[in-house]
């Protein structure tokens, strides 16, 4: 295949004058570009706010009790009655879907705001007083972030033994160095600043000014961790549910219903589409949105 | 008369900016005989880089050239096809950039290079193209080619790198040199033996030159003819005796005023800044910082006019004020 | 000497976090609510099928009779020595376990991370060589659904279309690479794409954002100026410069593959240290879980600490320094 410059360094003109003299549909295209970025921040919002009025509006939308079983119509495909089919115990697949959103946002709402208590503290501490402080915190985020990925939640989850807390402290710890290192890096470029030494010659003691003169400058870097770890807690919950470590039966959990389904794939494939997708559409909203969150307040940042 | 080896006609090469259209380059015309030095002269925003770029069409979007003629040997650049232009690049033009510690790819070696550019142009063999890469590494006399060629760009100094980019420009004996503001990165004295080295290899390859520099004295020493330019336009284009001795631009007269001539001399710099090309004066683009300003030179342009035999301005009010010619 | 001081740093800052790391997972099985020993048995104390001589015995075994402290020191110097006590379940050295299991994990991360580059290079470099056209489109398409792809969804899609539906490749099972290379791929080609996605897609997105920043160095302008064609000028000047630091950041985060293992040698059955540790813990087998967190961990820092120091070394920037 032959490769062609892109528009970015493309050359003036082809072989023609006249196109050579005249761009503007380029131009047009490029400044739409531009507002993209924008737009997939806009979808990203939209998908989470369609997540968040099914999670408070569920009782309101969904047609059926999702724990009501119903033998006789188990295992059933999609049709007029029952959208999304029914489950091995003949249970609605949409209406538990739609719990499911109340289940999800309830928990990564909660354990991020708990990792987010824990961790932003710790980063403030870390980050103004420095010296031991600062390095006895930082060996303990860097031994919470020896573990890969999902690794410590399982490990979390499996001694808790499961259930909500085990849920919400696995994801709560896993999240809380996030919120450490970014509480201490923006603490250490607010010392530099001359407000804070001013508010030290004044005489404002060390917690005043944290809260006063730090803390609200972390507030945009912090709205974008938490929407991007609201994506985080939402894919450790439904993995753990998956795996058995998290929400137990009955509860309607997205995870726990692929979970449910696994070894019946074969049987009723579209059980293992609906959860999957309702779990993936959330993640890419607000990882969307996060993306779109960081635009704005960081434009310069560089992600791997 | 000799028939130009490049006549530029009314090039005009524009931006699209947030705030509108912008023109880097504005109506713009000269010529450049065989063998013939032609230097550009401004101030930095000028336009003098995007009328090198737009000799090579290498302006990049949001740019654009909107309107004009390159003629090259007789034929119009801007009606080559891009693969046509490529055969261009590089083989009957050449361009020498400022940018000496950039201009090379870090991650190849230079006789790579050098020999990259004799493969595509001149279709040479590999060990054709290696003899003359040293053979041309030797011309612009870099101190012992052979080792050179396997180095890489960064274990090079400033000055050799600037040898190694005119070596890239003149393995395939160009017609013409681009060279913009190739000295203006270096150290005073590397300065002086690139300006020697160019002397040499255009008596040597019979090179036509439009060397670009912000710095007077570079260019006097280099031209044989020179185009001051002002906010995109040519304000003056003559030859380098009549420029310095009976020049008619109020610019051109305080770019030389600028220049110190002795070490005691104070540095008399022109008064207020080049202004924002996105936002040009009325009339004449020069008239707020101009000591001849007239009220009509607020209110309409002046054109590039020819008051003297082959001494052209573009001035309501030059300083030799009996127009011998009306504008071709 | 700067480098052997920065690889001495590197180590001294390492104690304390395999310290913590190494109390952490002593912790884990510290905290499990109620009597640990008797969770173990699947019986309490006050249960018909209690057998009081068994339960003192594991009790002993697992050092519930002493000071926390006193357990921590003793488990953490048998740890030291190779000993990772024996399983509950299988009653075998779990060092023996991890021994066996050990080889399937690295394999499979391997392959992932072969896989991952096998996707990103090529979407990431055409993305941004045709910038702002469909392919681009495309390319950053599939990175963002990559990267908000759950792994086990996209196990079970794979499972549903290419073992039931297609049956080209076998939903579960392993084949030793060695023995039988061929088995071998067609059992790693599923799960080492699920390992591979998310990163592939991160990656795509950074070597994209790189070959752009490279497409508008000035080189690349030179490149053009010397009249190369557009494939030399994008794929020898701006993509090679591009991939090289895409390679380097690629190294530095491969060990971050780790950490989708669990979901997936679950998945597919993979007989690895992840799957292991998830088998254990469904069989409350404790001694497995603790040596097999452990080992995921130790590998994961280690290879941090590894292609860290390695990219020190390959640095031009720091040797010429």
């Amino acid at each position: 295949m032959s490769a062609s410059l892109p528009a970015s360094i493309s050359p003036s003109g082809p072989g023609h004058s006249g196109a050579v003299l005249a761009r503007a549909p380029r131009a047009r295209l490029r400044l739409r570009m531009v507002a993209l970025p924008n737009r997939l921040a806009t979808l990203g919002a939209a998908i989470v706010a369609l997540g968040l009025v099914m999670a408070i509006l569920a009782p309101v939308l969904a047609r059926y009790d999702p724990y009501q079983i119903d033998v006789v119509h188990r295992l059933q495909g999609p049709s007029a009655a029952h959208w999304f089919g029914t489950d091995t115990l003949g249970r609605d697949a949409l209406s538990r879907i739609i719990f499911g959103a109340r289940t999800t946002f309830e928990v990564s709402v909660g354990a991020v705001i708990l990792g987010g208590a824990a961790g932003i503290p710790l980063g403030l501490l870390s980050g103004y007083f420095g010296r031991l402080v600062d390095a006895t915190i930082m060996r303990l985020m860097d031994a919470i972030m020896a573990f890969p990925g999902l690794l410590l939640a399982i490990a979390l989850a499996a001694s808790l033994g499961g259930g909500l807390v085990s849920i919400y402290v696995a994801i709560a710890v896993s999240t809380i160095p996030h919120y450490a290192r970014l509480a201490r890096s923006v603490t250490l470029t607010q010392k530099a600043r001359d407000y804070v030494s001013a508010a030290q010659v004044v005489g404002e003691s060390n917690f005043s000014i944290l809260f006063r003169e730090i803390v609200p400058n972390c507030l945009g870097p912090l709205l974008v961790a938490l929407t991007l770890d609201f994506a985080h807690a939402i894919l450790i919950e439904s993995s753990l549910s998956f795996l058995g470590l998290g929400f137990s039966p009955p509860t309607a959990s997205w995870g726990l219903m692929l979970r449910e389904v696994s070894p019946f794939l074969e049987l009723q494939p579209w059980e293992a589409i609906f959860p999957g997708l309702a779990i993936f559409l959330t993640i890419f909203g607000f990882n969307l949105l996060g993306d779109g969150l960081r635009d704005v307040f960081d434009p310069r940042h560089y992600e791997l | 008369m000799v028939q130009p080896l490049l006549e530029v006609k009314d090039l005009t090469t524009e931006f699209v900016s947030p705030r509108g259209i912008v023109k880097a380059v504005d109506n713009l015309s000269f010529t450049i005989a065989p063998g013939e030095t032609l230097g550009i002269v401004g101030e930095s925003g000028s336009g003098k880089s995007a009328t090198a770029l737009s000799l090579l069409r290498l302006i990049a979007p949001p740019g654009r050239i909107s309107a004009g003629t390159l003629l090259f040997e007789g034929e119009d650049l801007l009606r080559k096809s891009e693969r046509e232009m490529r055969d261009v690049r590089g083989k009957s033009i050449a361009m020498v950039f400022q940018q000496v510690m950039t201009a090379l790819d870090p991650v190849h070696r230079v006789g790579e290079q050098i020999m990259d550019v004799l493969r595509v142009h001149l279709r040479m063999s590999p060990q054709q193209a290696r003899e003359r890469a040293i053979e041309i590494l030797g011309a612009v006399r870099m101190p012992s080619p052979e080792q050179v060629m396997r180095r890489f760009p960064h274990e090079l100094s400033g000055g050799m790198r600037q040898r190694a980019m005119i070596a890239i420009a003149l393995a395939c004996r160009p017609k013409l040199l681009i060279a913009d503001e190739i000295t203006t990165a270096l150290d005073v004295t590397v300065q002086a033996q690139i300006l020697d080295l160019l002397d040499d290899i255009r008596r040597e390859f019979n090179l036509a030159m439009l060397f670009i520099s912000h710095d007077l004295a570079v260019i006097a020493r280099v031209c044989d003819r020179i185009g001051v330019m002002y906010a995109g336009r040519m304000v003056e284009y003559t030859d380098k005796y009549r420029l310095f001795e009976t020049n008619m631009h109020p610019y051109t007269n305080a770019l030389l005023e600028a220049v110190p001539r002795r070490k005691e001399d104070e540095l008399r710099p022109i008064a207020g800044s080049v202004p924002e090309l996105s936002s040009l004066p009325s009339g004449c683009s020069f008239h707020p910082r101009c000591s001849r300003m007239e009220p009509s030179c607020t209110r309409e342009a002046p054109q590039l006019r020819e008051w003297e035999p082959d001494h052209w301005a573009a001035c309501h009010f030059p300083r030799q004020s009996v127009p011998v010619a009306q504008p071709a | 000497m700067t480098l052997a001081r920065y690889i001495g740093g590197r180590l001294l800052q390492l104690i304390p976090v395999l310290f913590l790391v190494s109390v952490g997972v002593f912790l884990l099985v510290q905290i499990i609510p109620g009597d640990p020993v008797a969770i173990m048995l699947g019986v309490s104390p006050d249960s018909a099928g209690f057998n009081k001589d068994q339960y003192d015995t594991l009790r002993h075994e697992l050092g519930f009779d002493q000071p926390l402290y006193e357990r921590y020191l003793s488990w953490a110097g048998r740890i030291v020595h190779g000993d990772f006590g024996v399983s509950l379940k299988s009653r075998r050295p779990v060092a023996d376990l991890l021994f066996e299991r050990y080889p399937a994990t690295i394999y499979l991360t391997i392959v992932a991370l072969l896989v991952s580059l096998a996707i990103a290079v090529p979407i990431g470099v055409f993305a941004a060589v045709r910038q702002n056209t469909i392919f681009d489109y495309l390319g950053m398409t599939f990175s963002l659904v990559g990267l908000a792809m759950p792994g086990f969804w996209l196990a079970l899609l794979l499972i549903l279309l290419f073992s039931l539906k297609l049956g080209w490749f076998p939903a579960i099972g392993y084949a030793a690479p060695l023995a039988q290379p061929v088995d071998f791929l067609k059992h790693v080609a599923m799960p080492a794409i699920v390992l591979g996605t998310s990163f592939a897609a991160q990656l795509a997105r950074y070597l994209r954002a790189e070959t752009i920043e490279q497409l508008h160095q000035d080189y690349v302008r030179s490149a053009r100026a010397w009249g190369l064609p557009p494939r030399t000028v994008i794929f020898k000047h701006a993509v090679r410069n591009s991939l090289i630091s895409v390679v380097t950041v690629a190294g530095l985060h491969t060990a971050r593959l780790l950490g989708g293992t669990p979901i997936v040698e679950s998945i597919f059955g993979w007989p690895g240290v992840a799957s292991l540790l998830l088998d254990s813990i469904y069989a409350r087998d404790y001694p497995t879980v603790q040596a097999s967190v452990l080992i995921l961990a130790l590998t994961y820092v280690t290879l941090n600490l590894v292609v860290d120091v390695v990219y020190h070394l390959l640095d031009p920037r720091i040797r010429l320094a």
